[in-house]
C-alpha cells in the first residue's frame, strides 16, 4: 500500500466520522430547537394573561432567602444590595455573603446600611469556612438585610454560608452584580406554588447580555445590541443556548444546568443533597445534578422548573483574555460534573439523564470541541499534501457555515416571535451582520478556550481567574474593576 | 465501470449533496433573516398604530367620562368605524377601557361599563368567548368579567367545567368578580383543585375589587376540598374576622392535612395578635 492510499483510508475514515458527527449535531439542535420553539409558544400562551403581582396578595407566599455572595465589590455593592431590597415580593431576606473580600465592602455596607452586629448564631449545617460576623440594620427599612463576613472561600462556599443563614424553605442564588427585574421572584416562585403531586426542586431562567443596555436605578430600562463585537456575538450565542435549547432540555425533563446567575432551588432538598460543591468550578451544574441524582435515588417525585422570561441581565466580558478564562472555565466545570457523576451515564436508573443529557453533554458540549480541534489540524495537514482529495473538508466547512448562520437566524427569529426584547431595526441588522462572522472567529476562539480548559484541568488548576468588568451604563457610564472568586491556590 | 471510478462517482454524488445543503442553509438563514425583519418592521408600525388609536380612543372616551357635552359626531363615527373594520383598533380600545377601569371607582366606573356596551365593545369580547381557541376564551371572560357584562355571566359560568383547566381557573375568578365570594361558595363541593398559585389570585381578586364579605365562610370550611378549607382560611385572615376563631380551632385538630394545619395556626395566631394588639 502506497503513502498516498493510506492517506486516503485515514482521511474517508475521519471524513466519514466528521460527516456523521456533523450531521447528527445538526440534526440534534434542529429538534432540540423545534421542541424549543413549540414549548416557549406554549409558554407564552399560558403565562400572557397572568399578572404577577396577584403572588403579592398572599401573605403567607413562601418565604425566600435571597443569596448574594461578593467578592471585591465595594465599589457597586451598594446600589446592588438597594437594587436586590426593591424587588417585588412579601416574604423574603437577602443574604449578602463578604466572601473575605479585599477591598474595603464591609465598612462601606456598615455606613450605608446602618448595620449593627447581630448576636445570631452561626449554625454551619453545611461545613463552610468561618463565619467572623453576621450584621443586621438597625434601620427598620432595612430588616430585609443580613450581612454575613467571612473567611474567603470561593463562590460555592459563600452560597453555603448563605444557605446555612436562615432555614426559609426556599432559596435564590444570584450573582449580586447581575440586574434583575422586579418581578424575578414573583416568576421564579409560580411553579414551586403550582407543584402538585411532584415536588419542585428547582427554577431557573434565562440570563441575557445588557452590555450596551440602559440601566437607571438599578433597573434595566432599554435593551440594546452591545457596541462591542465580542459581546455583541454572545448575545447571539445566549440567544441560541436559552432560546432553542434549555427550553427544549426542560420540556424532556433533561436540564441539568440552571444559571449561577441567578436560580431558585428547595433548600431542604439542597442541604439534603449537601449543598454546592466546593471542589469544582462549576457548582451550579454540579448542584442540579447532584439534587437530581438525590431525588431519583430517594425514588421522590420531582421537578426542574425553566422560565423562559429575560429575567437576569449580566455584562459579558468584552476582551478576548477574559472571554477565555471564563470559558476554559465553565470547560473543567463541565469536565468535573461528568466525571463526578459518571454513574449516570447510560445508567438506565436515571432514565433519561442517563441516557439522553449526560451523553448529549459528553458528545456535544465536552467533546465536541475537541473533535473540532482535531479535525481543524487533520484539515491543515491535507492542504499540505495535495496529492489528496481535500474537497470534502472544504465542503463540509461551508456546510457547517451554513447551518451556523442558519441556526443564529432562528435564534433571533425566536425572539422575535417572543419576548421582543430589541426593538429597532438597527438592532436586528446588527446581530445578523455579527451571525456571518461568529462561524469564522468567535466559534474557533470557543474552540481554543475549551482546549485550554482540558489542558489546565489536566495540570490540575481550581482557579476562577480573574475578571475585568468595565460596568453598566447606570445612567452615566461607570467603570469598576470586580475581581470574581479566586481559588485557594490562586491566593 | 471500475472500482476507481465508483468511488469518485460516490465522491461526487456525496459533494453534490452536501454543497445541496449548504445552499439550502444559505437560502433558509435568508429567508428567515427576511422574515424577522418584515416581522420587526410590522411591530414597529404597530407600535405607532397603537399610540394614534389611543388617541382617537382617549378622545371619544375621556369626553364620554369627564364632560357634560357629548363627543362630536365625526370623533364618534371615526371611533365605531376603526372599531367595526380594525382588529388592533379594537385590541386597544377593550384594554385602554380595562385599565381605565382599573384606576377608577364609583361613578365613573359605572360610566365605563356603560361606555363598554353602548358602544359595542361587549359584542367584541362576547366574540372572543364563543372562540374555539382557549387562550381567546381566557381574554374574552377576562374582558367581560373586568367590566362587569352580567348577561354573560351565566356563559362565563359554564366553562367552570371546560376541558382546559386554565379557562376553568379563569371563569371561578371571573364569577368571582362579578358576583362576589357567594360564588366561590357555591362551587365549594367541586373537585376542582385550587394550588397556592391560584388562591393568591383569589385573594387579590378580592382585595383589588373590593369585594365585600359575606357571613357564610363558614361553608368554605366545611367543605370536603381540602383545597377549598385552605382558601377559606386564608380569605378569613384577608378579612380579619375573629368570629371564625372557633371554627378554625376545630378544623385545625381535625384536619390531617398539615399544609392546612399550618395555616389555620398562622391565621389565628395573627388574629389574636391582631386583635390584643
Amino acid at each position: 500500500m502506497t503513502y498516498n492510499e493510506v492517506l486516503n483510508i485515514i482521511i474517508l475514515f475521519f471524513s466519514t466520522f466528521v460527516l456523521y458527527f456533523a450531521v447528527t449535531v445538526m440534526s440534534s439542535y434542529l429538534i432540540l430547537a423545534a421542541i424549543s420553539g413549540w414549548s416557549l409558544k406554549s409558554y407564552i400562551k399560558r403565562n400572557r394573561f397572568i399578572d404577577y403581582n396577584a403572588l403579592l396578595a398572599l401573605t403567607t407566599a413562601p418565604k425566600i432567602s435571597l443569596i448574594a455572595p461578593a467578592y471585591n465589590e465595594g465599589m457597586t455593592i451598594v446600589e446592588n444590595v438597594k437594587s436586590l431590597l426593591s424587588i417585588d415580593y412579601n416574604n423574603f431576606d437577602v443574604i449578602v455573603v463578604n466572601d473575605g473580600s479585599k477591598d474595603n465592602s464591609i465598612p462601606i455596607l456598615i455606613d450605608a446600611f446602618d448595620l449593627e452586629l447581630s448576636d445570631k448564631k452561626y449554625v454551619p449545617i453545611i461545613p463552610t469556612k468561618h463565619v467572623k460576623g453576621i450584621y443586621r440594620s438597625k434601620n427598620p427599612s432595612f430588616s430585609k438585610l443580613i450581612i454575613v463576613d467571612k473567611e474567603n472561600g470561593g463562590k460555592s462556599d459563600a452560597l453555603n454560608t448563605g444557605i446555612n443563614m436562615l432555614d426559609n424553605p426556599y432559596i435564590v442564588c444570584i450573582d449580586v452584580d447581575c440586574i434583575m427585574d422586579k418581578d424575578v421572584l414573583l416568576k421564579l416562585t409560580k411553579p414551586f406554588m403550582q407543584q402538585t403531586n411532584k415536588r419542585v426542586i428547582a427554577t431557573g431562567g434565562v440570563v441575557r447580555i445588557a452590555n450596551s443596555c440602559i440601566i437607571k436605578s438599578g433597573k434595566l430600562v432599554e435593551v440594546h445590541a452591545p457596541e462591542s463585537l465580542l459581546a455583541r456575538i454572545q448575545v447571539l450565542e445566549y440567544l441560541r443556548a436559552f432560546n432553542l435549547g434549555r427550553m427544549a432540555w426542560a420540556k424532556l425533563d433533561g436540564l441539568l444546568l440552571i444559571s449561577g446567575a441567578f436560580g431558585m432551588f428547595d433548600r431542604e432538598i439542597v442541604v439534603k443533597s449537601g449543598g454546592y460543591n466546593t471542589k469544582t468550578v462549576g457548582e451550579d451544574m454540579e448542584l442540579v445534578v447532584r439534587m437530581r441524582r438525590y431525588m431519583i435515588e430517594n425514588k421522590i417525585e420531582y421537578a426542574v422548573e425553566y422560565i423562559p422570561d429575560p429575567l437576569c441581565w449580566t455584562e459579558a466580558p468584552e476582551s478576548y483574555k477574559i472571554l477565555r478564562k471564563q470559558r476554559s472555565r465553565w470547560t473543567r466545570g463541565t469536565m468535573e460534573t461528568l466525571w463526578d457523576h459518571r454513574k449516570m451515564f447510560l445508567n438506565p436508573k436515571y432514565k433519561l439523564l442517563g441516557f439522553l443529557s449526560f451523553p448529549y453533554w459528553f458528545l456535544y458540549e465536552y467533546l465536541a470541541p475537541i473533535i473540532e480541534f482535531v479535525g481543524l489540524l487533520f484539515t491543515i495537514f491535507i492542504f499540505f499534501n495535495r496529492s489528496v482529495n481535500q474537497w470534502i473538508f472544504i465542503v463540509l466547512i461551508l456546510l457547517i457555515y451554513s447551518f451556523a448562520i442558519l441556526f443564529s437566524m432562528l435564534a433571533l427569529y425566536s425572539e422575535e416571535v417572543t419576548y421582543k426584547k430589541y426593538n429597532t431595526l438597527k438592532d436586528l441588522r446588527k446581530l445578523a451582520l455579527i451571525s456571518l462572522i461568529e462561524p469564522i472567529i468567535f466559534h474557533p476562539f470557543m474552540v481554543y478556550a475549551a482546549i485550554i480548559g482540558n489542558i489546565e484541568k489536566i495540570k490540575g488548576s481550581h482557579g476562577w481567574g480573574d475578571m475585568t468588568r468595565t460596568g453598566f451604563k447606570k445612567g452615566i457610564l461607570t467603570e469598576k474593576i470586580i475581581t470574581d472568586f479566586p481559588s485557594q491556590e490562586e491566593k | 465501470m471500475s472500482n476507481l471510478e465508483k468511488e469518485a462517482h460516490d465522491f461526487k454524488i456525496l459533494i453534490e449533496i452536501l454543497l445541496f445543503f449548504t445552499a439550502l442553509f444559505f437560502l433558509i438563514a435568508l429567508i428567515m433573516f427576511i422574515i424577522t425583519y418584515v416581522k420587526r418592521i410590522r411591530r414597529i408600525k404597530s407600535e405607532s398604530l397603537k399610540a394614534e388609536y389611543q388617541n382617537i380612543i382617549d378622545n371619544v372616551l375621556f369626553t364620554y367620562l369627564f364632560s357634560e357635552e357629548e363627543s362630536n359626531d365625526t370623533d364618534i363615527t371615526e371611533f365605531k368605524h376603526n372599531f367595526d373594520t380594525n382588529v388592533l383598533f379594537q385590541k386597544v380600545a377593550v384594554k385602554a377601557v380595562v385599565s381605565l377601569k382599573h384606576n377608577y371607582s364609583g361613578e365613573f366606573k359605572t360610566k365605563l361599563e356603560m361606555f363598554y356596551v353602548s358602544y359595542g365593545l361587549s359584542k367584541y369580547s362576547m366574540k372572543k368567548l364563543k372562540s374555539k381557541k382557549w387562550y381567546k376564551k381566557i381574554e374574552g371572560i377576562k374582558d367581560l368579567s373586568n367590566l362587569n357584562y352580567q348577561p354573560a355571566f351565566e356563559k362565563i359560568k359554564a366553562y367552570l367545567t371546560h376541558k382546559n383547566k386554565l379557562v376553568q381557573e379563569e371563569a371561578l375568578i371571573a364569577i368571582l368578580k362579578m358576583r362576589g365570594i357567594n360564588e366561590l361558595i357555591l362551587q365549594k363541593d367541586s373537585n376542582i383543585f385550587l394550588n397556592d398559585w391560584i388562591q393568591s389570585n383569589i385573594i387579590f381578586t378580592i382585595k383589588t375589587n373590593k369585594i365585600n364579605e359575606v357571613d357564610n365562610l363558614i361553608d368554605l370550611l366545611e367543605s370536603k376540598n381540602e383545597s377549598m378549607q385552605l382558601l377559606g382560611v386564608r380569605i378569613i385572615s384577608y378579612f380579619r374576622d375573629s368570629s371564625y376563631l372557633q371554627k378554625l380551632k376545630e378544623l385545625e385538630k381535625q384536619t390531617h392535612n398539615l399544609k392546612l394545619k399550618s395555616e389555620i395556626n398562622v391565621t389565628v395566631d395573627y388574629l389574636n395578635n391582631y386583635y390584643t394588639t
